[in-house]
């Protein structure tokens, strides 16, 4: 009986992406039957321990687990405030709305419209779980029920932090993407820094000598001179204005958790002004470094629309000394320049001086070069533009880099 | 080794060697001790990983043995070495035809353990911690499997090692890396995170004794705060202690925002999550 219905759970998670090996569930099988599955913060803890295997897929194990507690017990007692949860969600919880499955829509709503009911009811209970918690799960168990756990499932692996659109992040996600892009951030400059370290160089002479010496003057082991790594200079050019600023902010995130990785970061700045803000960079205040330059705009242009062609021809007229043959130069923004003049010459003149011109777009390719959007006009002075929608896809491009 | 009976029973157990374990974490070493496997924690630095392994050690009364891992971490330090000056000594030091010599230069008395052999080889059941195994590259990580699953180790020139009584091994991991799957799939896998405000309080008032409950929570909360600022690092809850331990010191009763200032030397390193907090401070 558990093991089909872990069965059952190790399905539905791998459906989701959660790699569950068959040695992993007859580990958890043999757990079952050690621990009481009465007890469902036991059981919890269980699946976690045994099913799992990284922190990042708790979410989608949550999902997974609504699905499936359901017909595992059957909630026999209500304290006050499970029984006043049920009630909220019922009147509030807005299940015909036809949004999509979105939990956070749902239990928002209910907490905006009987959050005091609920906190009253929490009060009177004692108990210390939250009361958001508590709804988030009634709210889930009800889609599942309605919806079916596929779309559960769906939901768990859209919303992982990796895979949320740049343009369309929320602010409590964007927090959960912030972690994310430090984590990834440190995980990618661990790998990056190792495959370097393993690429050896030439024989040394003088170390193997030294080395032979402690075996009796036999040269047992070789020693390899360590390859020096090129690192090379970055400026960036990034769009901060309204539109973009989500995904420029998570740029800088991980270009900082990077920096290490090149020799010089200069970061500059640009609504429809452009500012060199590398020292709020250095500092890790990057959203001091969006305000200078909102704060800086002169009535040159409307604060908050971007303005791509005077942006560059500042840049090319004022800081192209920072340039030089080696550097790499990473625009980010969506080239949509509001129809404001090209001058994609300032692009050029920028190209002409430094290594290699990137462009990072967080449009779709689909929607680049319609309506205002610039994107062929400036990607044609550029070694490439990818297009970076979520973390996932930044991420690449910046280890490649 | 002192048996573990259920995960009330192992939470009591590391509760006497003065780790406050969460649910998971007991749940993990009783599973481990059940099941025979290993188990791999992992999350930020400073969560009481490490500390886990050696409240393990104290309160199921085993020796600890440890393996720290670094990068270019390699058999000869992990598992075992041939001593290849004493093999040389034994070949001048008396005159005995070379097959005589040939095979005892390839007995254990010649080979050097190190940490993972001398787990498998102990008298009786070890702890083994290794820790940090994210700094050791992918291909290192192989070395660790053959132990991991059968607790064993190969020699060649010996054979096959196994181990007398299953060690309870413990992994660690700051997640700098991803680990590989079959590293994963061979351990019990345990999150560490940071506590919540009441468990990092019960924490300080065991570890730092005299500084009083209300202190305690105090500090808890000051710190809860600051994780949830955008830091670089956040504190730990070692460095929470460290922070509660000068308090201590200061004959602190009633923190004010005055103290929280004056210790986030200890509890921030770099100049840019200071200037955050230091921000966030000001604006309350």
């Amino acid at each position: 009986m558990v093991v089909e219905r872990l069965a059952t759970l190790a399905a539905a998670l791998r459906q989701a992406g959660v790699a569950v090996s068959t040695a992993e569930v007859v580990d958890c099988a043999m757990g079952a039957a050690l621990v009481d599955l009465s007890d469902s913060a036991a059981v919890k803890s269980l699946l976690r321990i045994t099913l799992l295997k990284h922190h990042r897929s708790e979410a989608v194990l949550d999902a997974a687990l609504a699905t499936f507690t359901d017909d595992l017990a059957d909630r026999v007692a209500f304290s006050t405030l499970e029984a006043t949860v049920v009630q909220a969600v019922d009147a509030h919880g807005g299940f015909d709305d036809g949004r999509l499955f979105d939990t956070d829509y749902h239990a928002r709503r209910v907490l905006r419209r009987a959050g005091d009911a609920l906190a009253i009811a929490a009060e009177a209970d004692g108990s210390n779980r939250s009361v958001a918690d508590a709804v988030r799960d009634e709210v889930r168990r009800r889609l599942v029920s309605e919806r079916g756990p596929r779309e559960a499932l769906a939901e768990a692996t859209q919303r992982s932090p990796e895979n949320i659109d740049f343009l369309r992040a929320r602010a409590d996600e964007q927090r959960r993407m912030a972690r994310h892009a430090d984590a990834m951030g440190r995980r990618l400059a661990v790998r990056l820094g190792r495959s370097e370290h393993s690429r050896r160089g030439k024989l040394s002479v003088r170390a193997t000598v030294r080395r032979s010496l402690s075996y009796g003057g036999v040269p047992v082991a070789l020693v390899a001179r360590r390859r020096r790594r090129h690192r090379p200079q970055l400026v960036v050019l990034a769009d901060v204005s309204g539109s973009v600023a989500t995904f420029a902010r998570f740029n800088l995130r991980l270009l900082y958790a990077l920096s290490s990785r090149y020799q010089s970061v200069d970061i500059f700045a640009f609504v429809d002004e452009i500012s060199d803000v590398t020292k709020f960079f250095r500092l890790r205040q990057f959203d001091a470094a969006m305000a200078a330059v909102n704060g800086r705009a002169t009535p040159h242009g409307v604060v908050g629309h971007s303005d791509y062609g005077h942006a560059l021809g500042r840049f090319a007229g004022e800081y192209l000394n920072v340039i030089t043959a080696s550097t790499t130069v990473l625009v980010m923004g969506d080239a949509r320049n509001n129809y404001h003049p090209t001058n994609d010459k300032a692009l050029a003149a920028v190209a002409d001086k430094a290594k290699r011109v990137v462009w990072l777009n967080p449009e779709p390719a689909a929607y680049w070069n319609t309506a205002d959007s610039l994107a062929g006009a400036y990607g044609a002075h550029c070694e490439a533009m990818y297009e970076c929608r979520n973390m996932k896809q930044l991420g690449d491009v910046i280890a490649e880099l | 080794m002192k048996p573990v009976a259920s995960a009330t029973d192992a939470a009591d157990l590391l509760r006497t060697a003065g780790y406050l374990p969460t649910d998971d974490a007991a749940m993990a070493v009783y599973l481990a001790r059940a099941l025979g496997k290993p188990i791999l924690a992992e999350g930020p630095a400073g969560t009481g990983k490490t500390e886990l392994a050696k409240a393990a050690a104290k309160s199921l009364d085993a020796p600890l043995i440890r393996l720290q891992c670094y990068e270019g971490l390699d058999e000869s330090r992990a598992l075992y070495e041939w001593d290849y000056r004493k093999q040389l000594l034994h070949l001048q030091g008396d005159d005995q035809s070379w097959n005589e010599a040939k095979t005892a230069l390839f007995s254990e008395e010649f080979l050097l353990a190190r940490p993972l052999l001398q787990a498998v080889t102990a008298d009786e059941p070890v702890v083994l911690l290794i820790d940090e195994v994210d700094r050791i590259e992918m291909e290192t990580e192989a070395l660790l499997l053959e132990v991991l699953s059968d607790f064993q180790v190969t020699v060649p020139e010996l054979g096959t090692l196994e181990a007398k009584h299953n060690p309870l091994v413990i992994l660690t991991s700051n997640d700098t890396r991803d680990l590989s799957e079959a590293l994963r799939r061979r351990c019990l896998y345990l999150h560490l995170g940071y506590p919540d405000v009441e468990r990092e309080a019960t924490i300080i008032e065991t570890k730092v004794p005299g500084i009083g409950a209300a202190l305690a929570q105090a500090v808890a909360a000051a710190v809860a705060r600051l994780r949830h600022l955008d830091l670089e690092k956040e504190p730990s809850i070692a460095e929470a202690l460290d922070w509660a331990k000068a308090l201590q010191a200061l004959g602190v009763r009633e923190l004010s925002d005055d103290d929280v200032r004056a210790g986030l030397p200890l509890l921030l390193k770099t100049r840019g999550d200071t200037e955050v907090a230091t921000a966030h401070l000001a604006s309350r």
